[in-house]
């Protein structure tokens, strides 16, 4: 039996299933998350992992906070609420990018604000503070295209993977801002008080990680 | 027993105890603070929003969002070679996410002046003490801002290059790192350099070694010296055991240069104390004399400190209109003498805990 617990946050989803097959092939892997109930948690005392599933905008939130050690999420909630948190690991997976997308006949006038719309308004304020560029930012939860279709904002900011939802909405990708893919994070205090734990689980995770790379 | 103290008051004394026992005097200072001062420091602050308002005068206020700019802006080097101040004050500031504000009570301390091997030493002592007093299992990590800043500082870089690499050092964020100096051209062996340094996270004993590759110009070689010089200091001192050389803790370099530390107590899961040698800033305020010091967050320590058997007690007493005052008078009297926490009420609240229940109801026991 393990000495030490960890306390895993996955993101539920495509990308969590994937990482938790890579969680498992590294050798932690845990029964119980197989079977077919309503459990939220499931751990197994022999690996020393607890795993659960929770919202993938939220993983930062449960590492940051404690209630998880490590957690999987992306590099845009990163980006968008800097945690106070390690970001230990690049998994090389749900590799997509941040851009500006905007109709294909779009053109930037810049006698006025630019009108932004976005799920991601720090990320997008980040970004035109940094090339001086007056915005204003309509923050939507979901449907972003939608937005410079109906006149609602001139350009969109937001996660493209392969542009294909953008290139059925008659919309093209204007700028990319940053590359995007799947971080292994930890929590600050957790790194210290279950050091051996954590620092065995990321070089394990890295081990298989570079060995798919290769 | 694992917690020495367990309420915020009691913390609280203790620290204040603890400060004075070894020399330091309490600072007191005003609720408001002109918002100048923050202005022109406004990268020295954890959160760049400032609560301000306008005195009667016309004059712009601001509740100190921050404690050790309105110190280092009182005190005077000339007259006092080294002063050793500490002081317990509500600091105010916005949640970063919430964007609400938040009134966080905050112990400190600053050692300012003629800064010596010993002052550095006794200033990292009492902050591993402070959080000793809070938990026995506790960290200290200790950095030298000398690495990060030299190593950058010969990667020849844009500042704003320079920072953002600073923060993936923070965030322990080696891909980053890599990325980032890829990017800008830095050297592989540079690269590697600043790679290890963030990747540091050892016993002092181990990492001597590890800096000694690290070495690379004369700065870095009085920061090494400055390390060893603080390792024999504290060798008697029983807290070695609790350090960790951790180079991720790193503070904006306009301000900070030196030793910086953060320290971690079990159950809590962020930082509960943080702090360094600030020279630059008082550079800043045209002092030329070196400082140090360090805050506690009592904002952190919010759940450690919370009263845990607040909803419960010995005995509780019960009475109605009928009681006799005198009877339960004593009654009380008699038991909060006696060292026992008692409560006396006409009804049982809800959730209540008691291990007695003594009932003076004049009607119901009629």
């Amino acid at each position: 039996m393990a000495e030490t617990m960890i306390n895993v946050a996955l993101p539920k989803g495509r990308l969590g299933e994937k990482v938790l097959a890579i969680f498992e092939s590294a050798g932690y892997t845990c029964p119980s998350i197989h079977e077919q109930n309503r459990k939220l948690i499931f751990e197994n005392e022999e690996t020393g992992i607890r795993y659960f599933w929770v919202k993938p905008s939220d993983v930062a939130i449960y590492v940051e906070r404690g209630a998880a050690d490590v957690g999987v999420c992306g590099k845009d909630i990163l980006l968008e609420y800097s945690p106070e948190v390690y970001e230990l690991l690049d998994m090389g997976m749900g590799k997509c990018r941040m851009a500006v997308a905007a109709k294909k006949d779009f053109r930037d006038n810049t006698a006025r604000s630019l009108i932004v719309a976005t799920k991601f308004p720090n990320i997008a304020r980040d970004y035109y503070l940094k090339q001086g560029r007056e915005i204003d930012i309509v923050k939507l939860n979901g449907s972003i295209e939608i937005a410079p279709i109906l006149g609602l904002s001139d350009v969109i900011v937001d996660i493209v993977e392969t542009g294909k939802t953008l290139l059925e909405n008659d919309l093209c990708p204007y700028e990319d801002i940053v590359n995007i893919s799947a971080r292994f994070i930890a929590n600050k205090a957790s790194y210290k008080f279950k050091y051996e734990a954590v620092t065995e689980l990321v070089n394990k995770i890295a081990g298989y990680v570079e060995s798919k790379n290769d | 027993m694992r917690n020495k103290v367990t309420t915020e008051e009691s913390a609280l004394y203790s620290f204040k105890r603890l400060y004075s026992s070894y020399g330091y005097t309490s600072f007191k200072m005003n609720r408001f603070e002109e918002y100048d001062l923050y202005a022109n420091n406004k990268n020295f602050l954890i959160s760049d929003n400032v609560i301000t308002f306008t005195d009667t005068n016309g004059k712009l206020l601001a509740l100190k969002p921050d404690v050790t700019l309105s110190i280092v802006k009182n005190t005077d080097p000339e007259k006092a070679p080294l002063q050793k101040l500490f002081y317990s004050e509500n600091v105010y500031r916005v949640a970063s996410k919430t964007h609400e504000y938040k009134e966080i009570m905050q112990v400190g301390l600053e050692c300012i002046g003629k800064l010596d091997a010993y002052a550095c030493a006794e200033v990292i002592t009492l902050a591993a003490k402070s959080l000793e007093l809070l938990d026995s299992d506790y960290v200290l990590d200790l950095s030298h801002m000398s690495f990060a800043t030299q190593l950058l500082q010969e990667a020849n870089i844009p500042h704003s290059k320079k920072a953002e690499i600073m923060t993936y050092i923070g965030e322990k964020n080696l891909h980053m790192i890599t990325a980032a100096c890829r990017e800008n051209g830095v050297s592989e062996e540079l690269t590697g350099m600043l790679v290890h340094l963030a990747s540091i996270y050892e016993t002092p004993d181990k990492a001597f070694s590890e800096l000694e590759m690290l070495n690379i110009n004369e700065e870095t070689e009085k920061a090494l010296m400055e390390l060893r010089q603080l390792m024999a200091a504290l060798r008697s001192s029983g807290i070695i055991e609790h350090i960790r050389f951790d180079f991720s803790v790193i503070s904006d370099d306009r301000y900070y240069n030196g030793f910086t530390f953060a320290g971690y107590i079990h159950g809590v899961p962020r930082k509960v104390l943080s702090g360094g040698r600030y020279d630059n800033l008082m550079k800043k305020f045209k002092k030329d004399c070196g400082a140090i010091g360090f805050a506690i967050y009592f904002d952190a320590l919010e759940q450690l400190l919370a009263e845990k058997d607040f909803n419960e007690v010995d005995t509780l007493i019960l009475y109605d209109g009928d009681s006799d005052i005198s009877v339960l008078c004593a009654q009380v009297n008699e038991l909060a003498a006696s060292g026992k926490k008692v409560t006396a009420l006409r009804d049982i609240p809800k959730g209540l805990k008691y291990k007695n229940l003594l009932d003076l109801g004049g009607n119901r026991n009629g």
